[in-house]
């Protein structure tokens, strides 16, 4: 069964990235539309289907895989299945850092990627202050330290979007806060594809540690694994997971929750395993919750992070509760 | 820099002692920007006690930066005692009911909704200066439309579009164009509808600095369906207050569709 | 020739001056009271905490060694143990392969033979009683076939049956011709399954020999500061407070 996992998420996620193609409010053929656009023929079905659709479902794809992956590297590593990017705090750090930069025409030289650089630094900042205030052997804390670090990035974001040049920012809280990957275009992708291939390969690398680090610190060292500069490279990699998906589309809350929680017990619990699955998974999901929130009636946009906070905040009450359970 | 700065101040001064006109009137408040613009167009610099700090805020070329502001607080309104304070129908409805009960005079403009009422609303304005209705602007003669007319569309950020029956829609139409859009009011666009049907032209009228907002407008396929020098862009801000000036938006659009 | 040496290993200030040889086939037993420096010794061997002073493996300094061929060499049961997540026995077992990078069946089966928990393999860990977790967490550090096994209190809180199968799990593996260091608190199975004892305390080594050497009423009952009655000619010996 566990081997069958990574085929069955590709087939999953071909079918949605499908399903996705063919969703919008215009009917248009959609492989004539595809290979018109391939072809660089110009027609109103390859506009359709090549420009508006398929960025949109690239990147709700992109994001999607890089929360997942996140999510689950953040899990293995603190040892802590409520560590994801949203609750650790990262996620708020990468928004103020691409916010600041987006609203304020910041380090102009970067272009398009300065929001997605000052995203990573965000995140990456948030994460290691989280992990400085939890200190690394009492997981239980991380979380308590990760509210206290996205409150205090929240409210810097919301101070920084009031003080924005730009009338309609602080109305854009919400997007930061909740995600959307709508009105987006290929360039988009150009940023975000390679800070999902670099944070990925650098948090699968250390898989053997994440393994490892299951039956905790003193064994993982013991048995010949780096531990500090491993932890440096995976919370390296979750930054830049984190950072470019958040400062293209807003941080989208409990997919790196919920994926990965989902994904585990098809895995066998192992933690090593779950990265690219839990990658699938997450493409998936937030693929899917995007058609949703495309099928709603214009005008009414619910925000993406509304969809997967929905199914997401039900199961953080479950784990709270199962958790207690445990405990009583 | 100094100089133009002084000479308003003695302009202020001497006028100060000018006898006040046939109004009474000698130091108006405005409380937002529409009524700052028709101050600042109508009025003498010597009878406006303060302008409202709106105008700062989304400047025009015409205006100039030196006029008396407030801070829109009530303290200050009352320090600098105003015998008349403007305000439009749907600013301000707190600080103005409260002058009232201090015993302030306060005027409320109805703005006018279609481009004929515009020289009604000039006129009621001049009549509070006390000064002749005959100042009041006129429009330009209507221009008759190609055939069949260009159609230009409106965007706004958010990816917002005006529809028919707004007075957005009548300084369209009477520069000769035909809006794109055929629903009433303001409506939230469809990317996907512009990009199969797209307009002659787009109007974009959004603040420049960046922001999410004009995420819409710089879609590369809005830019590929419409080319960048059918791209018309304005102050946003010029939209919102009829006046005398909404006759050189018309003549600039007319420009713009020749 | 000695498996391992430590010569005047020094940790301020937890350890002072530590040295001692032990050859392969031995099973060494450190005891001592609380805080006196056992498992610092330990993780200082293991490479987790950075003592000062001189460390030989096979006659090898031990900075020679990368820490992955460390390692496969030298496998540490620390005193508590725990698995993050839900994982089978299996899984468990197969970690302690990573220090070698493979997925050795082999390996993994006689580490499990050894430890007795065969029966478990398919059983989530989480799931065990603690006795049948310490067999696992053992069996893991066996999948490693380190020439030097550091265990770290492998009997505290089990009851009398998963003692003994702990330790003659640990004294088998010494027989095979490994090394076999281990933090005990229970003298009387330190007596019997234990070649040589080293008494640690303050950070010292009171004491090194043969249990016998080791095990006398007057130096027990000085360092643990309690009067202790030793009776090392029982069967099994008998030590205990009076």
């Amino acid at each position: 069964m566990a081997r069958l996992i990574l085929p069955l998420g590709v087939a999953i996620l071909v079918g949605v990235a499908g399903l996705s193609l063919a969703t919008g409010p215009t009917a248009v053929p959609v492989l004539a539309g595809l290979s018109d656009w391939l072809l660089g023929v110009t027609s109103p079905a390859a506009m359709v289907i090549g420009e508006i659709r398929l960025p949109r479902t690239l990147l709700s794809l992109a994001v999607g895989a890089a929360l997942g992956l996140a999510g689950a590297a953040l899990q293995g590593l603190l040892r802590n299945p409520l560590a994801d990017p949203s609750l650790t705090g990262a996620s708020q750090g990468a928004a103020l850092g691409a916010a600041a930069v987006f609203y304020f025409g910041l380090f102009p030289a970067a272009g398009e990627a300065a929001p997605a650089l000052a995203g990573l630094l965000g995140a990456g900042a948030a994460l290691l202050l989280m992990l400085a205030l939890a200190g690394s052997a009492r997981s239980s804390l991380v979380i308590m330290a990760g509210l206290a670090i996205s409150t205090l990035a929240g409210a810097a974001l919301a101070t920084v979007l009031n003080f924005a040049p730009n009338p309609f920012a602080m109305q854009e809280l919400v997007f930061w806060l909740l995600g959307s990957v709508s009105e987006r275009g290929l360039n988009h992708l150009i940023v975000l594809l390679p800070a999902l291939v670099i944070g990925g390969l650098l948090v699968w690398r250390q898989r053997h540690l994440l393994a490892a680090l299951s039956l905790g610190e003193a064994v993982a060292q013991s048995m010949g694994l780096a531990l500090s500069r491993g932890s440096r490279l995976i919370v390296l990699g979750t930054a830049l997971l984190v950072g470019a998906s958040v400062a293209i589309a807003g941080s989208i809350g409990f997919v790196g929750l919920l994926v990965p929680h989902l994904v585990r017990p098809l895995v066998n619990h192992r933690p090593d395993r779950l990265l690219l699955p839990s990658a699938a998974a997450g493409a998936a999901l937030v693929c899917l919750a995007d058609i949703c929130v495309r099928l709603l009636p214009p005008g009414r946009e619910i925000k993406l992070g509304v969809l997967t906070s929905l199914l997401g905040a039900p199961l953080f009450i479950w784990l709270i509760w199962k958790d207690r359970q445990r405990w009583l | 820099m100094r100089l133009p700065k002084v000479t308003s101040v003695l302009v202020v001064a001497a006028l100060h002692f000018l006898p006040a006109e046939a109004s009474g009137v000698q130091r108006i408040i405005s409380l937002d920007l529409c009524t700052d613009w028709m101050l600042a167009r109508y009025a003498d610099p010597g009878e406006v006690a303060a302008l409202s700090p709106m105008h700062r805020q989304f400047p025009v070329a015409w205006l100039e930066t030196n006029w008396p502001t407030h801070d829109g607080t009530l303290e200050r309104i009352v320090a600098l005692k105003p015998d008349l304070v403007i305000t439009g129908q749907y600013n301000a409805p707190l600080l103005r009911s409260r002058l009232k009960t201090l015993g302030f005079r306060v005027e409320i403009l109805a703005l006018p909704t279609s481009l004929q009422a515009v020289g009604e609303y000039e006129r009621h304005f001049l009549s509070l200066l006390g000064k002749p209705a005959t100042l009041a602007s006129s429009p330009p003669k209507p221009i008759p439309a190609d055939n069949p007319p260009k159609r230009l569309l409106l965007l706004g950020a958010n990816g917002i579009g005006t529809g028919r029956g707004t007075f957005e829609d009548g300084i369209l139409q009477r520069a000769g164009w035909s809006n794109y859009l055929r629903e009433d009011g303001y409506l939230r666009l469809d990317l996907e509808q512009i990009a199969t049907d797209p307009p002659d032209a787009i109007l974009w009228a959004a603040p420049a600095s960046r922001a999410l907002a004009n995420r819409f407008a710089e879609h590369p396929v809005l830019r590929r369906a419409v080319p960048r020098e059918r791209w018309l862009s304005t102050d946003y801000w010029r939209w919102q207050c009829p006046g005398p000036w909404t006759w050189e938006l018309v003549g600039q659009l007319q420009q713009w569709r020749d | 020739m000695a498996l391992i040496q430590v010569r005047h290993l020094a940790l301020p200030p937890r350890l002072d001056g530590v040295s001692f040889t032990l050859d392969a086939g031995e099973v060494l037993g450190v005891i001592g009271p609380n805080g006196s420096g056992k498992s610092s010794l330990l993780q200082c061997v293991a490479g987790l905490l950075p003592g000062r002073g001189e460390i030989a493996f096979d006659d090898q300094p031990i900075e020679s060694l990368r820490p992955r061929q460390r390692a496969r060499n030298i496998g540490l049961l620390p005193q508590t143990c725990e698995s993050a997540w839900s994982l089978s026995v299996d899984d468990v077992v197969a970690l302690g392969r990573l220090p070698w990078g493979d997925r050795d069946d082999g390996a993994i089966r006689l580490a499990m033979q050894q430890s007795g928990v065969e029966a478990l393999r398919q059983r989530k860990v989480d799931h065990l009683s603690g006795g049948e977790q310490a067999r696992v967490w053992l069996a893991r550090v066996l999948a490693g076939q380190p020439r030097l096994l550091l265990a770290d209190e492998p009997i505290a809180s089990l009851d009398l049956y998963y003692q003994r199968s702990v330790m003659e799990t640990l004294r088998r593996y010494a027989n095979d011709g490994n090394g076999v260091v281990l933090a005990i608190h229970d003298f009387s199975l330190a007596a019997r399954y234990c070649d040589r004892l080293c008494l640690m305390h303050d950070g010292r080594v009171d004491a090194f020999g043969t249990p016998a050497e080791v095990l006398t009423e007057a130096r027990l009952s000085r360092v643990f500061r309690v009067p202790v009655h030793v009776d090392l000619a029982a069967d099994p010996p008998v030590i205990t407070t009076r």
